[in-house]
């Protein structure tokens, strides 16, 4: 900026004569065509997130709800949820079922990814297709079939693991209640969100495979490297931002799960809450409406995502500047 | 140092049984990984098509065919022709108004330069993590206040904020790829810079427009939480509430045949128009999550 201000500096005498019009200062234009985006981010994203703030240190209640104001009860609902153990669990659940589910999906999504890479052209846009029925399908929809197929009554896993051998996998699987406990809702869980979140990272996979130059991998099979070998020192390097930007969406998504995790296991089985439903059922959940309850839940959440997210801007917007 | 290696390389003896296990090891791939897929997705479809009385065999194809659950979806007091008109409402309507809202702030983050652009593409990337749930608590709390309860309004403005910024973030990923350099010689002929941004851009643009609004759609059609909160009326719900409070005919235990059919119905347009437009759409989300 600062070089070029002679040129500005000149401009003015240019423009009463001739057409050409300074281009360095900076004009209204692009602020009035990004104006109104930022508005509605402003007033559906941004304006809840002060309220959740506002709304965590107050009692909002059916009685506030018809209108009445809110009652200020300082660190009250913090200190609430904070001893209750079952927001320790559920933050347990939160953290242990991103962990795991992140993990499994980032691992299929790369090895679907490198496999459609291989495969011949028909072929990789034949297993690319069945691949994205699995994201196509709506989350309440998956829910209920993982639900159904994982079912106690007339689950066909159930059924299917029964006709195993048992030395396999064990025998007594037909009538295996698999929402019983926590960790078994989330081992279903796991399953369907794995099932509905993996063909997003095999897609963004295939396209950074596509995009690296053949000859290296090339090379270094000649040279007599093992696949193992050319993924972590040629392929993984060179996609490690792709990996990185996967990496942080996948933790965001998998950290505020709520459809499949309301649908399998529902506001009833507190034992198996996370996060979101727990904020949920502590705000809309019992007759009396708790708010400022829930708001609370919905603030730590959020702190822990900002995190995540501050790492997930810096990414983009270095990525965006450097294309 | 290629050329030094490659004899070893070829020198090397050949393995027949690795060699053949790993030329298979590919298959096996497919083979695991579209089980995983559509397996699912399959007994969905065949659950959905089986008799109601017949909703537990585990036989790999309905041995009676039948299509009552699809009558029964839209039958007894579920409404599901209802849901479904509403859905469309309200996916049709976000979708319109994020792209038109979107194309302008994206056509300026890819294209113009101006102080703070940085910080404003910072604040749209971050907003995609917030969680629903932080969004809902105090949005419900308005629309109580203001009596937007079971209005569709009160379902789409949300549906708008939270796709607005993928959106936008997707279609400023296609505006950078696009030859801006064509809208210059443009300018240089005689066109003004809107002319040039008509005639030039728009064109160009239009299949990567048409590919985000495929994906802010489906995601506009699986919304879930918000729909399900701001709605206590059966006339206004979703199709994707309408799903999760199905009691069937009966009214009684999980209609799991009624649910299955009313998830076909739901989703099998959705997978048809993503397998008619796969190649495009693949491209959209790796734009819209990786570069």
């Amino acid at each position: 900026m600062l070089d070029t201000a002679p040129a500005v500096g000149a401009a003015p005498d240019r423009r009463s004569s001739g057409p050409a019009r300074p281009r360095r200062r900076p004009r209204p234009g692009p602020y009035l065509l990004i104006a109104p985006t930022l508005l509605v981010i402003a007033t559906l994203m941004f304006w809840p997130m002060v309220q959740i703030a506002i709304m965590s240190f107050q009692k909002v209640g059916n009685r506030q709800l018809a209108g009445e104001p809110a009652e200020q009860v300082g660190t009250e609902n913090f200190s609430t949820i904070l001893s209750d153990d079952l927001f320790w669990q559920s933050l347990r659940h939160t953290v242990l079922f991103a962990v795991v589910a992140v993990s499994l999906t980032l691992l299929l999504g790369t090895l679907v990814g490198l496999l459609l890479h291989r495969l011949g052209r028909r072929m990789s846009a034949f297993v690319a297709a069945g691949v994205m029925v699995a994201w196509a399908t709506p989350p309440i929809t998956a829910a209920i079939i993982f639900y159904w197929l994982f079912g106690s009554t007339g689950g066909v896993v159930n059924w299917f693991l029964d006709l195993l051998p048992d030395v396999l996998v064990g025998g007594d699987w037909i009538d295996h209640n698999w929402f019983a406990t926590p960790l078994r809702t989330y081992t279903v869980l796991t399953v369907c969100v794995v099932w509905q979140s993996f063909p997003f990272v095999a897609v963004s996979v295939l396209a950074g495979l596509k995009s690296l130059p053949g000859e290296l991998l090339e090379a270094a099979r000649v040279d007599g490297a093992s696949a193992w070998r050319s993924f972590w020192q040629i392929t993984f390097p060179l996609l490690r931002p792709i990996f990185l930007v996967l990496l942080v969406l996948s933790i965001i998504w998998d950290f505020k799960v709520f459809t499949q995790l309301f649908i399998m296991s529902g506001m009833a089985n507190r034992d198996a809450f996370n996060l979101s439903l727990y904020a949920y059922s502590e705000a809309f959940g019992g007759m009396n409406a708790k708010l400022g309850m829930g708001s609370a839940i919905a603030t730590v959440l959020t702190l822990l995502l900002l995190a995540v997210t501050a790492v997930y801007v810096r990414i983009m917007v270095r990525q965006g500047e450097t294309s | 140092m290629t050329a030094v290696r490659a004899p070893r390389a070829a020198a090397r003896p050949a393995k027949p049984w690795p060699a053949r296990l790993r030329g298979a090891l590919p298959y096996a791939g497919i083979a695991l990984v579209a089980l995983y897929c559509l397996a699912p997705f399959y007994w969905m479809v065949i659950s959905a098509f089986r008799r109601p009385q017949d909703q537990f065999d585990n036989t790999p194809v309905p041995v009676r065919w039948s299509v009552e659950n699809f009558t029964a979806v839209f039958g007894g007091n579920n409404d599901f022709g209802r849901a479904l008109l509403n859905s469309l409402i309200v996916a049709g309507t976000t979708t319109v108004l994020t792209l038109v809202i979107g194309v302008f702030t994206a056509y300026a983050l890819a294209r113009l330069n101006f102080p703070f652009k940085n910080a404003v593409l910072g604040i749209i990337i971050a907003t995609t993590m917030f969680p629903g749930i932080s969004q809902l608590i105090p949005l419900l709390k308005l629309f109580t206040d203001i009596g937007w309860i079971n209005t569709y309004q009160a379902m789409i403005l949300p549906s708008l904020g939270f796709a607005l910024p993928l959106t936008v973030w997707m279609l400023t990923t296609f505006f950078r790829q696009l030859p801006f350099e064509l809208e210059q010689a443009a300018m240089v002929d005689g066109c003004t810079r809107g002319q040039a941004f008509r005639k030039i851009i728009v064109p160009l643009a239009a299949p990567g427009v048409f590919t985000t609004a495929i994906i802010t759609f489906i995601a506009a059609w699986n919304e879930f939480v918000i729909a399900l909160s701001v709605v206590n009326e059966q006339q206004m719900q979703t199709a994707t509430v309408a799903i999760s409070k199905f009691t069937g005919i009966s009214g009684h235990d999980q209609p799991f045949g009624t649910q299955m059919a009313a998830g076909v119905i739901v989703t099998v347009p959705l997978v048809i128009v993503v397998l008619i437009f796969q190649r495009r759409i693949v491209a959209g989300l790796a734009a819209g999550g990786v570069k």
